[in-house]
């Protein structure tokens, strides 16, 4: 049995719960030809998984992962030759990325699963981002529609306010320098949401050049040796329904939509470079790889 | 209490204080955001009676601080890899900061065709230089940003920018930052000069001219007389060489081609005749001397954000050409200089 360790990274709200909750369905349903498929339930522990996995069947968007809540989950699977993995995904909570960008501090549980770890699998939520804007932009484009221009009400600067780019970008070179100095190199980079964008009808790797440019130029370039890909990853199919929020009639009748298809399976896209499937585990394989 | 100074860990590579106990930098090891923060001699260093926080320190690591480099964290970066500084010299307001932010704001937008962004160690530093400028910041018309003070040894700060070059090269850039006040003080007093590490070991000096100055009939010759007597003190402080470049920036040339076209006209005669004018003087002390007209953040909707930051970025890249004849080198041994190489 090969043991390998994948660290789930992104910042808060980037979808790394649901890809998990999805990712589990997908393997304990077993109905849908995937790439890895569950070899026992006998190793790890399976409560906070199929906690996670029951919101996702029942259209319910997962309730944030709280601070103090990181979670190691693991499951056995076999690949199509039947070489069996055991996979431990440490479950992070977005804020402790943010956290590294903001205050600029990891918790030692988490440098130490960085340095323990084989792959990354980051998310980036491909519809809600920081997006990079000037104040020249935004007057021109106001001027162009005759709106009006902006308050001038002056903002302090603050490190949230960054794009989502460049956020990444210092996680990841945060994550290779010291004192964390993780050794991995090999990442998946999960375009998440992707069903909010797919209309735009670009593959993953384009919608990164074009939206990410810097990220892009950081993984293209190669300064840090990335081994990586891009995968867009509609992990839902639609927006669930949250617990804190009243959902509108169009959201209910999506979700009644989702939930009436006969394999629950097929709520999720996998779009790579190359193919467009159902099969979560296609970014999995290519770590594991 | 004596404290295990073996047991300290230093985010600087240039830092020995486990062996020493001291900071390379000088400063107090309790201040020191390079020194990582977890650990029972941190413990004893901080003095720290409050539980949760000596709690959180012990859970926690310092990361790197992501903010503009010191002369040492610059002269590690030197050593690492193949780098260039450039200094960028200017009075207040010339525009320094909006040009290092804006040259970082072109690998934001698109894919550069001739550079790609490899990396920074200081993206806190860019962020905060560019936010002025940004629509986060709220504001009907982008405003300058300023340089800080910089609270560094030798009062100069790094901003640092990794590129990869089309032939896949990779070049460190370091773009030394200093208050205009400092560069101003030179020219009442020579003696300054010997803390300008940056201009010592420049590729390029980068000479901002303000145009909205220029422009302008009470500050014009101001301006000229300001550059011209900074060049003089840097030659004879002998802290320049031969091998070195000079680059003219005309800075805010969105205000200057908003001006009438005879103002316009007698502006940029004025920076032209200026820079035939130093090459004259001193042509022989510089390997080359060039110019380029720049409005890194137009306030005025006539020229795009960036104008001419391109331009700049592919003359500092480009080698600069061997002098015919170089002298010998007059090297002043200091601290500061061993460290940036």
């Amino acid at each position: 049995v090969q043991k390998r360790s994948i660290v789930i990274a992104g910042l808060p709200e980037s979808g790394k719960t649901t890809f998990l909750a999805a990712l589990w369905h997908l393997v304990v349903e077993r109905r849908s030809e995937t790439q890895l498929r569950l070899d026992s339930l006998l190793d790890g522990e399976k409560a906070h998984l199929n906690k996670i996995a029951a919101r996702w069947r029942e259209g319910k968007a997962q309730v944030r992962t709280e601070s103090g809540q990181d979670r190691v989950v693991s499951m056995s699977l076999l690949d199509q030759t039947s070489n069996k993995f055991r996979l431990t995904f440490p479950d992070v909570c977005g804020e402790s990325f943010r956290e590294i960008w903001e205050e600029r501090q990891c918790s030692v549980s988490l440098a130490d699963m960085l340095r323990g770890c084989d792959s990354l699998l980051l998310f980036v939520n491909a519809d809600k981002y920081q997006r990079h804007l000037l104040t020249v932009e935004t007057t021109a484009q106001s001027k162009k529609s005759k709106m009006p221009l902006p308050s001038n009400t002056k903002v302090e600067w603050n490190p949230r306010l960054s794009p989502t780019q460049v956020q990444v970008v210092d996680l990841l070179q945060l994550f290779r320098t010291a004192p964390i100095s993780a050794n991995v190199t090999k990442l998946a980079l999960v375009l998440s949401l992707w069903d909010k964008v797919a209309e735009e009808k670009r593959s993953p790797r384009d919608f990164l050049r074009e939206r990410f440019p810097l990220l892009h130029q950081y993984l293209t370039a190669q300064g840090e040796a990335w081994n990586w890909a891009t995968f867009g990853v509609s992990a839902q199919g639609g927006d669930y329904i949250r617990d804190d929020v009243k959902p509108t009639d169009a959201q209910l009748r999506q979700v009644a939509k989702l939930k009436k298809l006969d394999v629950p399976s097929k709520r999720i896209t996998v779009i790579s470079d190359q193919t467009t499937s159902h099969d979560l585990t296609e970014p999995i394989k290519w770590l594991l790889e | 209490v004596s404290i295990d100074f073996s047991r300290l860990t230093c985010t600087n590579e240039a830092c020995d204080v486990n062996a020493t106990g001291k900071c390379v930098e000088g400063i107090e090891l309790a201040a020191c955001s390079h020194l990582v923060k977890s650990g029972a001699a941190w413990e004893q260093i901080a003095g720290r009676d409050d539980d949760n926080n000596a709690d959180r320190s012990l859970t926690t690591i310092a990361l790197a601080s992501g903010e503009c480099l010191s002369v040492t964290e610059a002269g590690a970066t030197l050593r690492a890899r193949e780098s260039k500084i450039f200094a960028i010299i200017g009075p207040t307001d010339s525009g320094k900061t909006s040009l290092i932010g804006s040259l970082y704001e072109m690998f934001q937008k698109q894919d550069a065709p001739e550079y790609s962004f490899a990396g920074s160690r200081t993206l806190i530093a860019f962020e905060q230089a560019c936010h002025p400028a940004r629509a986060v910041a709220k504001l009907i018309e982008p405003s300058t940003p300023t340089t800080p003070h910089s609270t560094n040894p030798y009062g100069v700060n790094f901003y640092h920018l990794a590129l990869r070059t089309a032939s896949g090269k990779f070049v460190d850039l370091l773009m030394a930052d200093r208050t205009g006040e400092d560069y101003r003080s030179a020219t009442d007093d020579l003696t300054v000069c010997t803390e300008f590490v940056e201009i010592q070991r420049a590729d390029t000096l980068t000479f901002l001219l303000n145009g909205e100055l220029l422009l302008d009939d009470g500050n014009r010759h101001n301006v000229v007389a300001g550059a011209e007597m900074l060049i003089q003190s840097f030659i004879d402080a002998q802290i320049v060489d031969p091998r070195q470049r000079i680059l003219f920036v005309l800075t805010k040339v969105d205000v200057v081609h908003a001006a009438s076209q005879a103002r316009k006209r007698r502006t940029e005669r004025d920076f032209a005749e200026f820079v035939q004018h130093i090459q004259k003087l001193h042509g022989a002390n510089f390997s080359e001397i060039a110019a380029i007209q720049t409005a890194a953040s137009p306030k005025k909707s006539n020229l795009p954000h960036g104008f001419g930051v391109s331009d700049v970025l592919r003359y500092w890249m480009t080698p600069a050409p061997a002098p015919d004849e170089i002298e010998d080198l007059v090297v002043t041994p200091r601290r500061a200089m061993s460290w940036l190489g």
